[in-house]
């Protein structure tokens, strides 16, 4: 058995339609989640509203099983599948600039778009925000380029780190996701706030 | 039961699954010893004195011959416009990115033919394209082009065209070296001057 998408056997033409298609499909399943809200992505910081951490973490344990059970049937080769790569600090400082950006503007940079399509005014004005800060950064990057480039650890998997079977982490996250969903339902009862949830 | 609470039990005891399962490491990209096999009994790989003749002649930009012998080989004699990858450096850091490229070409040479079929079956067990090798090496090179022999059945005339060609190519590595010597041999005996004789007779 071979792999299921012969990647070096398309064209980039076709690679880039595949990605559109998949694109359109990622946009559609944002904007079914409600994710086209602001409200209902700022209510993971203020505890009202978790949806957003349920959906994207079951989306994340999914594809993990998913791509676990695939390689152990044979259908996909890992050591072809990109891993993004780890600069610490980049990482860490970037985490906090998206991590302000979500809280202050709503979106994150996929949902934003999600908004954006379905006509929402402040979903525009955050990418033109994007935009402006890709800008800058392009502008000033030797300024930051030191910084960027520290400390690059490669594409690193966390198995490989913890030295752990791949399925053994996965095992380790599912039961966490798990945790978290309970204790972030609970919180959602504790924090809720009908009267902003009501609108969205 | 609640449907998230059947999702939660299917989650986890996938997961569970996943941890007792062996870790299993496939790989696309390489042969496997059929694929191997089939590839080297087809020959596909294989680029013979004469293509490289002319890939050298006309000076071919697609194509880059890589030396594998060793430096102090490599410095005593290679062919025109090649590099020296040795072979045990092969797939090291430093020219990894001329083995595994997709711009050129590569033809593999050494002086036989064995360890440079090694080098283009590991290439290709690795998923590298792009990579030939020169059959029968160097050794064969010199000997059907840079001395190739006259064709026994001079009617045959294929075999006299390739050999035309071969000569041709002998010019163009050893320069006049290469004219064939009884070709151009001149009888430089003194060619007898007949004495005048004095006119005789007529109306002098």
């Amino acid at each position: 058995m071979g792999p299921i998408i012969p990647v070096h056997g398309i064209s980039e033409e076709w690679n880039l339609l595949i990605a559109f298609l998949i694109g359109l499909g990622f946009g559609f399943s944002l904007e079914q989640a409600g994710f086209s809200s602001s409200r209902k992505l700022a209510g993971m910081f203020y505890g009202y509203d978790i949806t957003v951490l349920k959906v994207f973490f079951t989306a994340a344990i999914t594809a993990m099983l998913g791509l676990i059970f695939l390689n152990y049937l044979g259908w996909i080769d890992m050591s072809i599948v990109y891993v993004n790569q780890y600069y610490i600090q980049s990482a860490i400082v970037g985490g906090v600039i998206m991590g302000v950006g979500f809280i202050a503007g709503g979106f994150c940079p996929g949902t934003s778009v999600c908004a954006a399509a379905i006509g929402k005014i402040d979903a525009m004005f955050f990418i033109g925000g994007s935009l402006i800060g890709i800008l800058l950064f392009g502008e000033t990057y030797s300024l930051w380029e030191e910084l960027y480039n520290k400390n690059f650890l490669g594409s690193l998997k966390l198995s490989s780190v913890l030295n752990m079977k791949d399925g053994v982490l996965a095992l380790i996250i599912v039961l966490m996701a798990m945790v978290m969903f309970w204790i972030g339902e609970r919180a959602e009862k504790k924090f809720g706030r009908e009267d902003i949830m009501k609108e969205v | 039961m609640k449907s998230r609470v059947i999702l939660a039990i299917i989650l986890v005891s996938l997961s569970a699954i996943a941890a007792i399962l062996p870790q299993k490491k496939n790989s696309a990209l390489q042969l496997n010893a059929e694929e191997l096999l089939q590839e080297i009994k087809l020959g596909t790989y294989n680029i013979g004195p004469d293509q490289l003749t002319e890939i050298i002649v006309n000076k071919d930009p697609s194509y880059m011959l890589i030396d594998l012998r060793p430096a102090s080989e490599y410095e005593k004699f290679s062919l025109p416009g090649a590099i020296n990858i040795p072979f045990d450096s092969l797939f090291t850091e430093n020219w990894i990115m001329y083995i595994d490229q997709d711009l050129r070409k590569n033809i593999f040479f050494t002086n036989g033919g064995t360890l440079s079929s090694t080098a283009l079956v590991l290439s290709r067990q690795k998923g590298f394209k792009n990579n030939f090798v020169l059959a029968g090496g160097l050794n064969r090179w010199f000997e059907t082009v840079l001395n190739a022999k006259p064709p026994a059945n001079s009617v045959d005339t294929e075999a006299l065209k390739i050999y035309q060609r071969r000569l041709a190519a002998q010019q163009y590595f050893k320069g006049g070296e290469a004219l064939p010597k009884n070709d151009v041999q001149i009888d430089l005996k003194p060619i007898p001057v007949r004495k005048k004789k004095m006119v005789q007779g007529g109306c002098s």
